[in-house]
């Protein structure tokens, strides 16, 4: 714990609240973006092997093996997009469980979460 | 109109009617032809599934699609400009003096591995493009190559009557269709967290190591029934060649995808090479969220 009562805490709290409510989840679009390009080009590629039967069966020997990869990569960055979501949950809940503790905090905090962003 | 260009199904019909006119002469001169009717009428049908190749400029989707997500999920190595977005670095700096269990792990195995972790996930999206690159590949050869039998075997019937070596060459270059796998930055990108195993196991460029050159063969026959065993060979042939070189690109995209698993599955390491592990901070409630994160009143 950095800073345990008052104004400095409220400084503290605001930038946990930052990060959890705004840079994890930031990053966590990009990972949604990411899974949802994989999903995308998965879907795409899915006719794309088809062909006629002599030619190593109707999907090819490729095929199941390329869609089965595609979904394990998938799974990977929605997962990963998950738990930076929820992290960011968690964060912001500890924010705000700190502040109800200590009043002085909890003003500093409330200012500052209602300031415009600096980014 | 000139044999070049016309379509695969109609050269094929040249390729037949030019052998039974062949073939008359043949049987005029007192041979058995009643064999050799038969297996010519097959030539069309042999020909027939190459009219139905996937085509490869359909694969330009999917590939410009996957090199979007690579953009997305890069660091900044193997040619793409790192992602401003894909940076816990202030996160670290933001949470560093809070130090409750949880709050440290999520330093220690989240924060601290996510570049790595983001670079592995970036070289897994480049195995998955290049593969479509080398099946892209496989299909521009293999029209190339029944483009070049067909003509081979005209050519062929064209001498037979004026010509004691009627051969003709003609060319595999699907063989050599995998050489873009070699596209895949492999080579010592996966050292960041020891991943070098991986590249040592699929190697994705080493599948193409050898570059192995266009196959050649020649359409050859004394007579018309051989002529039509050598190309019913050439088809074969060609045929063999894409399921044999397509084949080799599944068993690298298998090794891969075998290595991820067997590394997403093993408890002592958990995801942490492919997928930052789940932080205990996600999972804390309004209980535990204080102590979690270290305060101490």
């Amino acid at each position: 714990m950095p800073t345990d009562h008052g104004t400095d805490l409220g400084i503290d709290l605001f930038e946990l609240y930052d990060v959890g409510s705004h840079k994890l989840p930031e990053l966590a679009t990009e990972y949604s973006i990411a899974a949802v390009g994989i999903a995308t080009a998965t879907a795409q590629a899915t006719p794309l092997f088809t062909r006629p039967s002599e030619f190593g069966g109707v999907n090819g020997p490729l095929g199941p093996e390329w869609l089965s990869f595609s979904k394990t990569v998938g799974w990977l960055l929605d997962q990963t997009a998950k738990n930076l979501d929820d992290t960011g949950r968690a964060l912001v809940m500890a924010a705000d469980a700190y502040a109800e503790a200590d009043d002085a905090a909890k003003r500093k905090f409330d200012q500052l979460k209602h300031e415009p962003p600096m980014r | 109109m000139a044999f070049e260009d016309l379509d695969l199904m109609e050269k094929a019909e040249r390729i037949r009617d030019k052998a039974l006119e062949l073939l008359y002469a043949e049987a005029m001169s007192g041979h058995g032809v009643d064999e050799q009717f038969r297996r010519l009428a097959g030539i069309p049908a042999k020909l027939r599934p190459f009219t139905r190749l996937p085509n490869p400029e359909h694969f330009n989707g999917p590939i410009e699609q996957l090199e979007m997500v690579a953009k997305t999920l890069s660091t900044g190595s193997s040619g793409y400009m790192a992602n401003p977005w894909l940076n816990l670095s202030d996160v670290g700096n933001d949470i560093a003096s809070w130090n409750g269990p949880a709050a440290r792990a999520f330093r220690t195995n989240f924060v601290a591995p996510f570049p790595a972790i983001a670079h592995n996930q970036f070289l897994l999206v480049c195995a998955l493009k290049s593969a479509l690159e080398a099946e892209k590949a496989l299909w521009e050869a293999a029209r190339k190559d029944i483009a070049s039998i067909t003509s081979a075997a005209y050519r062929a019937l064209e001498r037979m009557d004026a010509s004691d070596d009627m051969s003709v060459e003609y060319f595999l270059k699907v063989v050599a269709a995998a050489a873009a796998l070699s596209a895949i930055p492999f080579a010592g990108g996966l050292a960041v967290m020891r991943v070098a195993a991986i590249g040592a196991s699929a190697q994705f460029g080493g599948v193409i190591a050898s570059r192995i050159p266009p196959k050649t063969d020649r359409i050859r026959g004394a007579n018309v029934l051989e002529f039509v065993e050598s190309l019913e060979r050439a088809i074969f042939f060609a045929t063999d060649a894409i399921i044999e070189t397509e084949d080799r690109i599944r068993t690298t995209v298998t090794e891969l995808h075998k290595e991820v698993l067997r590394h997403v599955a093993k408890p002592s390491m958990g995801r942490n090479w492919f997928c930052a592990r789940r932080p205990a901070l996600a999972d804390s409630s309004k209980q535990t969220i204080r102590r979690d994160m270290g305060y101490t009143e």
